[in-house]
C-alpha cells in the first residue's frame, strides 16, 4: 500500500498546481477547470486519509465535493457563457470596469 | 441504524427549503416570460411565500426553539441547536429577510424576468442556517457551498449590465479558491484527529478537545490545515489581505444583493469563526497572533481605502471591511464578553446597514443607479425623511449615541481591554474616529450642498421597501436606547459555548 | 530494489544526452540564416497560406443540456451510499430519497417550463 506521506504530498502538489492555475492563467475556462483540479486534490487527500484511518466519514466528503463541484463549475460555465454573449471575450484582462 | 433524527430541530431551515422549491414552482408555472407587469404580477405571489417563510422561520426560531433553552445535538452529532446558534439565526433572517423586501423594488426597477432571486435568496438564507448550526465539518462544508452558490448567482443576476457579470465571475472563482483551499485544511485537520486524538471523525466538538488537550505545540500538518481553515473563512468575512474582491462584488452586485452579502454572509462567517475557532482553541493552535495582525490590518484598510471612495457603495464595502475587524477584535478577545459583543455587534451592523442599502435602492430608479456622492447632493433637503433615514444609518455605523452601533462598539472594546488587548483597542478607537470622515460624506452631501443639473424627480414610494427601511431604522433606535435587554439576549447566547 | 530500475536511467541519460548534443552540434555547425517575415508562417507544402485565422466559432447549442446533464447525473452519486444501506435503512431511507428525487424533479420541471431543455 502507498504510504499516506506520498499522497498527501500528491494531493498538495495537485493543489498548488491548481492554485497557480487559477491565480496565473487568464482564460476563464481554464481558471475554472484549475479550481476543479483544487478539489480534486483534495478529494484525493480525503480519500487517503479515511483509507489510512479506517472511517467513512472521508469518503461521505468526498461524494458531497463531487457534487457540489459539479454545481459549482454549472454555475460558472454559466456565468462565463453570458460573459462571452456580453462582451465577446472570456479573458480576466477584460475586467477593469470598476477601481478603486 | 440508531441515530438520532430529530427533524423537529431544523423546522426553520425546512420552511425555507420548502418555501424555495414552492417559489421554483410557482416560478415555473405562473410567471410569463418577459418584463414584469406593474398590476397583478405573479411575483406578488412569490415574494408573499418568501417573506412568509423567512418570517415563520424567525419566529419559530424565536417563540419554540429558543424558548426551550436547552443545547440539543441531533443527527449523529451533525446538528447543534443552542442559543449561540439560535441568536445567529434570528440574526441572518432578519437581515435576510428586509433585504428581501429590498429586493422587490429593484426587481421591479430593473424589470427582472424571472422570480429566481426570491428562490436563491430562501435557498442561500437556509444554508447560512446549517453552517451556523453545523456541528460537523461535513455538514459546515454543505452549508457553506449551498450559501454561497445562489449567492454568486444572485451577484451576476442583471444579465445584461457589464459590471454584474464581472461581480459575479469574481465572486465565483475568488470564493471557490477560498473554498479549496478550506477543504484542503479540513483534511488535514481530519488526519490531525485520526491519527491524534484516537478517533476518526469530523466532529467540531471532538477536535476542538485534540487540539485543546495535545501537548507542546501542533505538528506542522494540523497548523497548516488550522490556518488554511481560518483563511476560508477570513475570506468570508472579507478580512484583508483577503478582502480584494470585496469592493468589486458589492460596487457590482445589485444593490439589494449588496445588502444582503455585506449582513448575512458576514453574520454568518463570524458566527462559524466563534463556533469553530473560538475560546481556547485559537491559542491551542499557535494562530492567535496571526488572527490579531490580520485584525489590525483589516480595521486600518477598510477605514483608510473607505475615505477615498467616490461611490457609496463602494464606500459601503470598504466599511463592511472595516466592521469586519472589528467583529475579529471581539473573536480574539475570547471571553464570554467578547463572543456577546460580537453577537450584538453583528445584530447591531445588519439593522445599520440594511437602512442605509435601503436608501440607496429608494432614489434609484429604472436606468438611474443612485451610486456616487454626487447624485447624492441636496437630496436631503428635499425629501427630509430620506436624510433622516440616512443620518440615523451613519451615526448607527459610525457608533455615536443613542443608536445601536455605539454600544456594539463599546461592548467589544471593553471585551478586548478586559482580555489584554490594550494596543489592538487603541487602534480600534483610532481607526473609528477616520471613520467619521467617510461617513459624514453622504450626509454633507446630501444636506450641504445643491443639486447638479436638473432635479431628480420624487422617487415613487414603494411600501414594501419603506416597511423594510422603517423596520431597520426602529431597530437601530431601539437597540441604542434600551440595549440592556439585548446585551443581556447575547451575554445568555454565548453561555451555550462555554468550553 | 531501486537497482532493477538502474538500466532504465540509463537509458533516460543516454537518450536525453544523445538529442542534446545533437541539437548542439546542429546549431553549432549548420548555416545561419538571416531571419524572415515568411518564416514565423505556419509551413503549407511551400504554396503561400490559404487560410489564415483557423479558429470558428462553433454553434455549442447544446451546452445547456450538457451543463444540466452533468449536474443531474452527478447528483445520482448520493444514491450510492443509500444503496449500500439498503436493507439498514427501511422504510426510513426510502421516504428520504424520495424527498432528494422529488427535489430533483422540481428542479427538472422548473428547467423544462423555462425552456432550457429546447435547442
Amino acid at each position: 500500500m502507498i504510504p499516506i506521506e506520498q499522497l498527501l504530498a500528491l494531493a498538495f502538489v495537485l493543489l498548488g498546481i491548481g492554485a497557480c492555475g487559477v491565480l496565473v492563467r487568464r482564460n476563464l475556462l481554464v481558471v475554472l477547470m484549475s479550481i476543479e483540479l483544487m478539489l480534486n486534490a483534495t478529494n484525493l487527500a480525503f480519500v487517503s486519509i479515511a483509507r489510512a484511518l479506517g472511517d467513512t466519514a472521508g469518503h461521505v466528503m468526498v461524494l458531497m465535493i463531487f457534487v457540489v463541484a459539479a454545481v459549482e463549475v454549472a454555475v460558472g460555465m454559466a456565468i462565463v457563457v453570458n460573459m462571452f454573449r456580453q462582451r465577446d471575450s472570456i479573458s480576466v484582462d477584460s475586467f477593469g470596469t470598476m477601481k478603486g | 441504524m440508531n441515530i438520532d433524527l430529530d427533524f423537529s430541530l431544523m423546522i426553520p431551515e425546512l420552511i425555507l427549503a420548502g418555501a424555495a422549491v414552492l417559489v421554483l414552482l410557482l416560478d415555473a408555472f405562473l410567471v410569463p416570460p418577459g418584463p414584469s407587469q406593474d398590476e397583478g404580477d405573479p411575483r406578488d405571489i412569490t415574494l408573499a411565500v418568501s417573506v412568509l417563510g423567512m418570517a415563520i422561520a424567525a419566529i419559530w426560531t424565536i417563540t419554540v426553539l429558543w424558548a426551550d433553552g436547552t443545547s440539543r445535538v441531533s443527527f449523529g452529532g451533525l446538528f447543534v441547536v443552542d442559543a449561540f446558534a439560535l441568536f445567529f439565526k434570528e440574526v441572518v433572517l432578519i437581515g435576510a429577510g428586509l433585504s428581501l423586501l429590498l429586493s422587490d423594488a429593484w426587481l421591479r426597477h430593473h424589470r427582472v424576468p424571472s422570480a429566481a432571486p426570491h428562490c436563491l435568496m430562501l435557498l442561500a438564507t437556509a444554508g447560512m442556517l446549517y453552517m451556523i448550526s453545523a456541528g460537523d465539518l461535513v455538514m459546515l462544508f454543505l452549508g457553506l457551498e449551498v450559501m454561497s452558490i445562489p449567492i454568486y448567482c444572485l451577484a451576476a443576476s442583471l444579465r445584461w449590465d457589464d459590471r454584474s457579470i464581472e461581480a459575479g465571475i469574481k465572486y465565483l472563482v475568488l470564493g471557490s479558491f477560498a473554498t479549496a483551499l478550506m477543504l484542503f485544511g479540513m483534511a488535514l485537520i481530519y488526519a490531525f484527529q485520526g491519527f491524534e486524538g484516537g478517533v476518526a471523525t469530523m466532529s467540531i466538538a471532538a477536535i476542538q478537545e485534540t487540539i485543546v488537550l495535545h501537548d507542546g505545540p501542533l505538528p506542522g500538518y494540523a497548523f497548516a490545515g488550522g490556518l488554511l481553515m481560518l483563511i476560508g473563512m477570513l475570506f468570508k468575512i472579507s478580512a484583508a489581505p483577503f478582502h480584494m474582491w470585496t469592493p468589486d462584488v458589492y460596487e457590482g452586485s445589485p444593490t439589494p444583493v449588496t445588502a444582503y452579502m455585506s449582513v448575512a454572509v458576514k453574520a454568518t462567517a463570524a458566527a462559524v469563526i466563534l463556533r469553530v475557532f473560538g475560546g481556547p482553541v485559537l491559542e491551542a493552535m499557535g494562530l492567535e497572533g496571526l488572527l490579531w495582525g490580520v485584525a489590525a490590518l483589516t480595521m486600518i484598510v477598510g477605514n483608510v481605502m473607505a475615505l477615498t471612495q467616490d461611490n457609496v457603495k463602494r464606500m459601503l464595502a470598504y466599511s463592511s471591511i472595516a466592521h469586519g475587524g472589528y467583529i475579529l477584535v471581539g473573536v480574539l478577545a475570547a471571553s464570554p464578553d467578547g463572543q456577546a459583543g460580537v453577537l450584538y455587534y453583528t445584530l447591531a451592523y445588519t439593522v445599520g446597514n440594511i437602512a442605509a442599502f435601503g436608501v440607496l435602492v429608494h432614489l434609484s430608479r429604472q436606468g438611474h443607479e443612485v451610486e456616487t456622492f454626487d447624485q447624492l447632493r441636496g437630496l436631503g433637503t428635499r425629501f427630509p425623511l430620506v436624510g433622516l433615514v440616512m443620518t440615523i444609518a451613519m451615526l448607527s455605523l459610525i457608533g455615536i449615541p443613542p443608536f445601536a452601533g455605539f454600544f456594539a462598539k463599546f461592548a467589544i472594546f471593553k471585551a478586548a481591554i478586559g482580555s489584554g488587548f490594550v494596543g489592538l483597542t487603541i487602534l480600534a478607537l483610532l481607526t473609528s474616529a477616520i471613520s467619521v470622515a467617510y461617513y459624514l460624506r453622504p450626509l454633507v452631501a446630501m444636506f450641504m450642498t445643491e443639486e447638479i443639473g436638473a432635479p431628480a424627480p420624487r422617487p415613487e414610494l414603494q411600501p414594501r421597501l419603506a416597511l423594510a427601511v422603517a423596520i431597520a431604522v426602529i431597530a437601530t433606535v431601539v437597540l441604542g436606547v434600551m440595549p440592556d435587554r439585548y446585551l443581556d439576549w447575547a451575554a445568555a447566547s454565548v453561555i451555550a459555548l462555554a468550553w | 530494489m531501486t537497482l532493477q530500475y538502474l538500466p532504465v536511467l540509463l537509458v533516460v541519460i543516454g537518450a536525453s544526452g544523445f538529442m542534446a548534443v545533437m541539437l548542439l552540434l546542429n546549431s553549432w555547425l549548420g548555416p545561419k540564416p538571416r531571419h524572415a517575415p515568411v518564416m514565423d508562417t505556419p509551413f503549407e507544402c511551400g504554396s503561400p497560406m490559404l487560410q489564415t485565422d483557423n479558429r470558428r466559432r462553433t454553434a455549442v447549442k447544446y451546452y445547456l443540456v450538457a451543463l444540466l446533464f452533468v449536474m443531474f447525473d452527478l447528483e445520482t452519486v448520493l444514491l450510492y451510499p443509500w444503496a449500500v444501506m439498503y436493507r439498514e435503512l427501511g422504510l426510513f431511507g426510502l421516504v428520504e430519497l424520495l424527498v432528494f428525487l422529488v427535489s430533483l424533479v422540481v428542479g427538472l420541471t422548473y428547467v423544462w417550463r423555462k425552456g432550457a431543455l429546447e435547442w
